[in-house]
């Protein structure tokens, strides 16, 4: 590691007292969102689904156009981390650009031969870090992206025939332009099944973006980097606490699976929802329901998160488009029979 | 789902609704350009006001516009046919096509226009629009009530014709217009709260029907009549053949307080005991008293104010010509013509008053109501063809014979006025006297009775009542047939003959000649005949009798608006008056001579009325009474007064087809001579839509309600009784119960945060009562319930007040008034 690198990173080695109840976990959230909208002005919601993501340990695909604050989001996220096990390889935040010509190794490390020591040794890729920001993810072959997405489901890569294990928060921000698409190598379905959420990044309004002139300068010379951080083990242990505490009734279980099969019914749907895109939203809307101060999961939570998590799962048959329109009409019913069933007896 | 397929219902509907009431107003009024221009003109409308309504146009700014562009084309239209220029460029019928349409179209433009853009402006004035397209299809079937059965004709005839009753027809299209109507308002409303009160306005529409005979034809209702029928409210007064303890003096040489029956006044006279009182009473009073008048006094028909005119005056000559030339002797010799009787013109008259009321002031009072005496009150359907010698058929219901000392009553004697029939036939019933049968001829035929009656009335003079089969139950209330012996001997023959019967009792006689206690009566007569008759034919009863008729007619104007108190008031008065005035009058002179008469009432047609059929319609107008006089021989002789002048109103024509269509019904032919008589069927019975099962479904609907409203009791009231454990849902659950109750429920879909959001700005401690309640039911069991809130019954009990009293601040009391009152809110919670 080269120092002046590892120098940019908040390192410390006094371990943080360890997260046991909502309260601790509630703190986090809270640290990581006054960061974060300290950083990045007038993206309250995607900021929200982004601390949904990192607690529910998933990853977060951004659709949007160059410009539009992916980057300083990303960039944010991994400075409100501080690094409290500075002695393996992982690194808080990597950034990788991604081309056409790049190659898996370029990803996952390579080994490399030491003439000091006659050994090979390996030296680790950027993706050895607790967040990666994958930019363009889509505009790289076929070879890098599974390599990446094999990094994402497993926690894990494999160099040289040897699998190395990644950090337990390890945490992906890929990006895709949805116009620019000359060139690119989309994702297939399958892969982006290993997304957690897939957020449309829109304009953001015209107060905040004036906000976002004024505040330019303040926010160069440093302003909000005195707020509080929090250490990645903290954040391993309340993802442990939401999954332990956050209580899912059987009937938001009932919910989506009636969600799901309504989903498959639909004419308008080629494909409906997988059973792992079920599994997965559990912990989101345990986390959702975390930053909402509560310690159950309700209706309001899953209508929260029904677009981002199934938008980009669900293939729609020719001759529709609006999958938005598609995932309200089928979550109808089912959210209806939610509401219907709180005032029912027991 | 219901949206799309009301967004693109909505304006068909609408536009169907809107060219029908522009042709319904316009049919009949206008030419078929005009009535295009009208349909194209509402089309217009429709869209036009929409795209108002839509528009950024303030309201008061865009009426004003509609009606100054209305304004521009009648201006226009009326271009067309005021001044020259475009009739001389298009011709004049071009521009009277021309001004219709503008006008006709233009106005349609207008008014729909209007409607529409205030109903999309102000949805509650939606109300408007349906009304008048409502207004507008039923003015067309306006005219098919008060006993006028089957108008529009264009429309009856056609249902005649192919064998249906048209009634069927009206009520088709009355259940036509009101789903059009219905589903306007749905589509309009759009949302499903229309839809379930038009079941419950259906439910009821069903009941109406179910109890209220509506499938039967029109019944009319009596504006006036003599006291004729049962409708008012003031009886008749009623024969009494015994009077109790209380019997009236049979002395005929008793004055006027001796002809008074003290427990049994009837109410015109009063407790006055004499004439003079009873004027001085009735001039002290006015004619505001008159408690017992139930009965109105419509006009019948000054129409005839010319013929009464005419005859008067004919006979007026020819009485003078007789005064003159009396010399010719002999019945026949005396040229009198037959009295002329008007056509109506003197056909109203007061009612007789109830016992049971205080006495009022005025004996020949009637309640001042606009006159209208079209009503058809029966049909008289003759048997045998029978041509009266007085132009008019006179149907004799009851006599009054009885001086009370102010007016004229029904006779309490069992030997008197016996040729009248006083009860409703159900076997033959026989008159008790019947007149000689010389100079009569029998004339049978049959009533049928549209509105009840209090006696029958037949012919003069009934010789023999009997009963007979309702011909059409839907239609009237009851039918009889009578056997008369009508009068057929010729006026001019009656010369020469006695007063009087002489197998009468002195007291008999007495009673019918007992004169009124005022001598100027006597006076008034005396000088009347001296001056009219010659020596010879002086002492004639007849003679004399006509000889006051004939000074009557020239002297008394008539007029349903008159009062008077007593007939001295009128006769020595302003002698405008009504037939009762004049009969009364007629009577007095007459019997100031020594003649025995009597008032008798009932009703009158003239005989023109007839049109050549058998069928008489007899209306409330006819309604009348007149003096008769018994001639030796002959019996009681219609005499009637016809008024010479006549400053009443014209009234109602006889309206040919009703009374054709009615004596059809009566005869029980089949309007449609290609279908067998339904005399085979025998007469129909009385469709009543099963009262048994209107009474089962009204029973059903108060228990449901019952049970309704007790569920909601239940709901309400259980929160304060419930287990901890279930505590947050029925607590939380007559929360929602209020909610709904102002109006305030949740949507198919909506999850509860949404919607304790979404009315927030309402009641904002719901959201949080509402967390409460969700995290109660999916927060984990297993948490001990002392930690947890929502199982703390004050929590709710505070939130239930909080709800209270926010939900009392919202703006429309009314509204949630409304709702405490609504059996079902309830049933919007889920």
């Amino acid at each position: 590691m080269e120092t002046d690198f590892q120098q940019s990173e908040h390192i410390t080695h006094t371990p943080a007292p360890p997260i046991t109840d909502l309260n601790g976990a509630y703190g986090v959230v809270q640290r990581l969102r006054n960061r974060l909208q300290m950083a990045v002005r007038g993206r309250d919601e995607i900021i929200e689904v982004l601390i949904i993501a990192l607690l529910a340990d998933g990853h977060m695909l951004l659709e949007d156009y160059p410009g539009s604050g992916k980057t300083t989001l990303a960039k944010a996220l991994g400075d409100c981390i501080i690094d409290d096990r500075p002695d393996d390889e992982i690194v808080t935040f990597r950034r990788i650009q991604f081309t056409p010509d790049l190659l898996p190794s370029d990803v996952t490390g390579t080994t490399i031969f030491d003439p000091n020591t006659n050994r090979f040794f390996f030296r680790p890729g950027p993706i050895f870090a607790h967040v990666v920001l994958a930019d363009e993810i889509n505009r790289t072959s076929p070879k890098v992206q599974s390599a990446m997405l094999e990094a994402m489901a497993e926690k894990q890569t494999t160099v040289d025939n040897r699998t190395r294990k990644l950090d337990e928060l390890f945490f992906v921000i890929a990006t895709q332009n949805p116009l620019d698409l000359a060139g690119t190598f989309p994702l297939p379905s399958a892969q982006l099944d290993r997304f957690l959420f897939k957020v449309r990044m829109k304009h953001i309004d015209r107060a905040s973006e004036l906000e976002i002139l004024a505040s330019y300068k303040a926010r160069k010379a440093g302003a909000g980097q005195d707020l509080p951080r929090c250490t990645r083990t903290e954040l391993i242990h309340a993802r442990a606490v939401i999954e332990n505490a956050v209580w899912v009734a059987p009937e938001i279980r009932e919910c989506l699976v009636d969600f799901a099969n309504k989903t498959r019914a639909d004419p308008r749907v080629l494909q409906g929802t997988s059973t792992r895109s079920l599994v997965l939203m559990i912990p989101a809307l345990q986390a959702r329901a975390l930053t909402r101060v509560r310690d159950y999961v309700n209706a309001e939570d899953v209508a929260y998160l029904a677009q981002y998590i199934f938008a980009h799962r669900l293939e729609l048959a020719p001759g529709t488009d609006n999958i938005e329109a598609v995932i309200r009409d089928c979550i109808n019913e089912p959210m209806e029979r939610l509401a219907r069933a709180t005032l029912k007896r027991v | 789902m219901w949206d799309k397929l009301v967004a693109g219902w909505r304006h068909a509907v609408r536009c169907l609704a809107m060219a029908l009431a522009a042709l319904a107003l316009s049919w009949g009024v206008t030419l078929t350009e005009g009535l295009v221009a009208a349909l194209v003109g509402a089309l217009a409308g429709v869209f036009a006001g929409e795209a108002l309504g839509r528009s950024r146009l303030r309201l008061p700014v865009a009426l004003g516009g509609v009606t100054l562009g209305l304004l521009g084309l009648w201006g226009l239209a009326s271009l067309g046919v005021r001044h020259e220029l475009l009739p001389e460029l298009l011709g004049p019928g071009n521009a009277l096509v021309f001004a219709a349409v503008l006008r006709f179209g233009g106005t349609a433009l207008g008014l729909v226009t209007a409607l529409r853009l205030v109903a999309v402006r102000r949805p509650s004035l939606l109300a408007l629009e349906l009304g008048v397209i409502a207004a507008a299809i039923t003015s067309v079937f306006a005219a098919h009530r008060d006993g006028v059965i089957a108008r529009p004709l264009a429309l009856s005839d056609w249902a005649w014709r192919n064998d249906i009753d048209p009634v069927h027809v009206f009520l088709a299209i009355g259940a036509g217009s009101v789903v059009l109507l219905a589903v306007l308002l749905v589509v309009e409303t759009r949302s499903g709260r229309g839809l379930s009160s038009l079941l419950a306005l259906a439910a009821l529409a069903l009941l109406s029907v179910l109890f209220f005979n509506v499938s039967g034809l029109p019944q009319p209702t009596p504006s006036m009549d003599l006291g004729l029928t049962d409708a008012g409210t003031g009886g008749p007064p009623r024969r009494t053949p015994d009077a109790g303890g209380h019997g009236p003096s049979p002395n005929p040489g008793g004055d006027g307080g001796s002809g008074q029956r003290p427990g049994e006044d009837d109410g015109g006279g009063g407790p006055d005991s004499g004439g003079e009182d009873g004027g001085g009473a009735g001039l002290d009073g006015g004619d505001g008293g008159g408690g017992g008048a139930g009965q109105d006094a419509g006009d019948g028909g000054g129409g005839a104010g010319q013929d009464a005119g005419d005859g008067g005056g004919g006979a007026g000559q020819d009485a003078g010509e007789g005064g003159s030339s009396g010399g010719d002797g002999g019945d026949s010799g005396l040229n009198f013509p037959p009295p002329e009787l008007s056509d109506g013109g003197v056909g109203q008259a007061p009612p007789p008053q109830d016992a049971g009321r205080p006495p009022p002031q005025d004996p020949f009072d009637n309640r001042d109501r606009p006159p209208g005496g079209a009503a058809p009150m029966a049909v008289v359907i003759l048997d045998d063809d029978y041509s009266p010698p007085s132009g008019a058929y006179y149907f004799r219901q009851e006599v009054w014979s009885l001086y009370t000392g102010s007016r004229l009553v029904a006779t309490n004697r069992n030997d008197a006025d016996l040729d009248v029939v006083d009860d409703f036939p159900t076997l033959p019933t026989p008159a008790r006297e019947v007149p000689p049968r010389t100079h009569r001829t029998r004339v049978r035929g049959m009533v049928a009775l549209l509105v009840d009656h209090t006696h029958p009335f037949a012919l003069e003079s009934a010789q023999e009542l009997s009963p007979t089969p309702n011909p059409n139950e839907q239609r009237f209330v009851r039918a009889w047939r009578f056997a008369s012996l009508a009068q057929s001997i010729d006026y001019r023959r009656l010369v020469g003959r006695r007063a009087g019967n002489p197998t009468w009792s002195a007291d008999l006689r007495g009673y019918y000649t007992q004169p009124p206690t005022d001598p100027r009566y006597r006076q008034l007569a005396q000088q009347v005949v001296d001056r009219a008759l010659p020596q010879r034919t002086r002492r004639d009863p007849f003679a004399q009798a006509l000889a006051i008729k004939l000074y009557l007619d020239r002297e008394l104007i008539y007029s349903t608006r008159a009062r008077h108190a007593t007939t001295e008031d009128f006769l020595w008065g302003n002698r405008t008056g009504y037939c009762v005035h004049f009969a009364h009058s007629a009577v007095y002179l007459w019997r100031s001579l020594g003649i025995p008469s009597r008032i008798s009432a009932g009703y009158h047609s003239d005989e023109s009325n007839r049109r050549g059929g058998s069928a008489i319609l007899l209306r409330s107008g006819d309604a009348h009474a007149w003096p008769e006089l018994y001639l030796d021989g002959v019996g009681w002789v219609v005499l009637d007064i016809a008024a010479e002048r006549n400053i009443d109103p014209p009234g109602h024509a006889t309206d040919e087809d009703l009374q054709r269509i009615l004596g059809e019904m009566a005869r029980r032919q089949p309007p449609n001579p290609n279908t067998p008589p339904q005399d085979v069927r025998g007469p129909r019975p009385q469709t009543h839509y099963g009262r048994d099962l209107g009474y089962g479904l009204l029973y059903t609907l108060l228990a449901a309600l019952g049970l309704l409203y007790a569920i909601k009791l239940w709901r309400r009231v259980i929160p304060y009784l419930a287990s901890p454990r279930s505590t947050p849902r029925v607590s939380y659950r007559a929360l929602l119960d209020r909610l709904a109750e102002a109006g305030l429920v949740r949507e198919t879909g909506e999850s509860r945060e949404d919607f304790a959001k979404r009315i927030a700005g309402a009641v904002p401690s719901f959201e949080r009562l509402t967390a409460l309640h969700v995290a109660a039911r999916l927060g984990n069991p297993m948490t001990a319930p002392e930690e947890r809130p929502e199982y703390d019954r004050s929590t709710w009990s505070k939130g239930r007040r909080d709800v209270a009293r926010e939900l009392g601040q919202q703006p429309r009391p009314w509204r949630r008034l409304l709702g405490l009152l609504h059996p079902a809110s309830w049933l919007d919670v889920h």
